[in-house]
């Protein structure tokens, strides 16, 4: 029981540590509450399942799927920047426009099996590690360990190029990037189409995990992806050392971890959403609370005490 | 000597054609030779701040040219004027970046122009010649080069701010009372650092400023703004010879016609 649960928890709060990875880029970096992420994650999942299915290897259709998730990301940044229309509002646009799209994709099926196709967790290579109950879990979390270390990796290389430092800034202080003769606008468009690309990629390796595609999945993940960021980014705030990728990958594990343990006590699976959004705002709530906080706008009577 | 910039009949109203409308500018003309620096005084509401919005382009003019050089900057956009346009503001948050560090914020200051691609921002070396440059300042920053902005005080973040607009060449700067918000010792340190600094390069700059003092002392020409016009204008020989009180005087009379 107990291992089961330890488990399902790695499993689950890695693929939930992908799209806490992409959220981190639109919502700490840029400063930008993406509500995009709630569509653009089964988007991946469905467009991944679909080529899938008619014979496309499940590594180009993950590609295809971080395509599909930056498109997301683009409608909802071109909303935004050329029509200045609200931050949240322009990503519950593109949400709920994406709604449609998902069931038309998914040809109004709820659920669809992967059946025997091959997939990431399911291949020649994963078919040799099978000795006892708890092999294929194990084998999972190795694969996705791998998987958001690797894109951890590439995310922290990204942010100390000097694109990524200009995103940095423009999410900080944009009038400083318009200062430096920066457009801030295309930087912008650059970290949601990352953002929401970063999420359809965990979309399409999340529904390999379960090995079906459920269009119900997105629900609910932007309050998943948010809780994780703001657990681990508030957990390691004081830290120079621990990065701000390894933070909200620790984040979604612990966030996972909650939700699992609200489970194994006995609590209804009915109410596992409503224990997801208790959790998160007690994390508000604690987060609000913390101690010296770091702000990066100081009250003017600091400004003078030079 | 050429003119660097030229206004050129400018018009500028907010609220235009609804009844709150405000006639900040109508026929203004200003023209800045090369290497003057231009100190702007002025009460509230005589568009000084406008006058800089309008250079750097954070808002548009109705009507009128902008001129740098010969070329017509008027129509381009913000971050386009930004690259030959350097400004600090009056609130020492807005010229860095808070979350950033020291060493971070001049990286991309020293990028200024340049495209920023995927190579990396900083290495060692770029490190230690941060830390030269950043001795000049005489503020200890050298020591603090890996420390976030924000944990920086105001005369800090401004040294700091002064030094980023000033690391890639520029035509012109624009300070926008850049030592209001600090105390009159960190003012002055500021103000003499920006004396330096503006020399040293040879920057065509103007600065708005509520301190009558710096206004006098520092720069090659006086302007005093009021509704929207030149009310002053010395420069050479009649600037040297001003003290506060003649434009203190002036500027009395302007503020009880105004009834400030």
């Amino acid at each position: 029981m107990a291992v089961n649960v330890l488990l399902n928890i790695l499993q689950q709060g890695l693929c939930y540590a992908l799209v806490a990875l992409g959220v981190y880029i639109s919502y700490k970096i840029l400063n930008f509450p993406d509500l995009t992420v709630d569509s653009s994650f089964p988007l991946g999942g469905v467009v991944c399942i679909g080529l899938i299915q008619v014979g496309c290897p499940y590594i180009l259709a993950i590609i295809v799927a971080f395509i599909a998730g930056a498109s997301a990301g683009l409608i909802t940044a071109f909303l935004h920047l050329k029509f200045k229309i609200n931050n949240l509002l322009s990503g519950i646009i593109t949400m709920t426009a994406l709604l449609s799209i998902n069931i038309a994709l998914s040809k109004g099926r709820t659920l669809i099996p992967y059946n025997d196709n091959k997939t990431l967790f399911n291949n020649n290579l994963t078919s040799h590690f099978a000795f006892n109950q708890y092999s294929s879990a194990i084998t999972n979390i190795i694969i996705l360990i791998i998987i958001v270390i690797a894109l951890k990796l590439i995310l922290d290389l990204f942010f100390k190029t000097k694109r990524g430092f200009m995103l940095r800034a423009v999410g900080d202080n944009e009038q400083m990037s318009v200062s430096l003769g920066s457009n801030s606008g295309l930087y912008k468009l650059l970290g949601l189409c990352l953002a929401n690309g970063i999420v359809g990629v965990a979309g399409a390796i999340y529904s390999q995990y379960m090995r079906y595609f459920d269009n119900t999945s997105g629900t609910g993940m932007v309050v998943i992806a948010l809780a994780s960021v703001i657990i681990g980014t508030g957990i390691f705030r004081k830290s120079l050392i621990i990065k701000g990728t390894t933070s909200v990958i620790i984040g979604a594990l612990i966030y996972t971890a909650s939700l699992n343990i609200v489970i194994a006590i006995g609590v209804p699976s009915t109410y596992l959403k409503l224990f997801m959004a208790l959790i998160f705002a007690i994390v508000l709530i604690i987060n609000n609370y913390l101690p010296d906080k770091k702000r990066g706008k100081r009250k003017m009577e600091d400004i003078s005490n030079a | 000597m050429p003119n660097l910039l030229s206004l050129v009949h400018i018009d500028k109203n907010f609220y235009k054609e609804t009844i709150d409308e405000v006639k900040v500018f109508s026929d203004f003309n200003l023209e800045v030779e090369s290497g003057e620096f231009v100190s702007i005084v002025g009460s509230n509401g005589s568009g000084k701040t406008t006058l800089l919005n309008i250079i750097s382009g954070s808002i548009d003019i109705d009507k009128g040219e902008i001129k740098l050089f010969d070329k017509r900057i008027d129509k381009e956009k913000e971050y386009i004027r930004a690259r030959s346009i350097g400004r600090v503001y009056q609130d020492p948050s807005r010229g860095t970046s808070p979350n950033m560090t020291i060493a971070e914020n001049l990286a991309l200051a020293e990028n200024k122009g340049n495209i920023y691609g995927l190579s990396f921002a900083l290495n060692k070396k770029k490190i230690s010649e941060y830390k030269e440059l950043l001795k000049t300042l005489n503020l200890g920053l050298e020591d603090k080069i890996n420390v976030k902005v924000s944990a920086l005080s105001g005369g800090e973040r401004q040294a700091l701010a002064l030094l980023m607009v000033t690391m890639k060449p520029i035509d012109l700067l624009l300070l926008d009372e850049h030592t209001a918000a600090l105390d009159p010792n960190t003012s002055q340190k500021i103000m003499e650092l920006t004396e330096r600094i503006v020399k040293e390069k040879h920057i065509t700059t103007l600065m708005v400023t509520h301190n009558l003092r710096f206004a006098v002392e520092y720069g090659s020409r006086l302007l005093m703004l009021n509704k929207g016009e030149v009310v002053i204008d010395k420069c050479g020989k009649e600037k040297e010879e001003l003290v506060v009180d003649d434009i203190l005087k002036t500027f009395n009379e302007i503020s009880i016609e105004c009834g400030n």
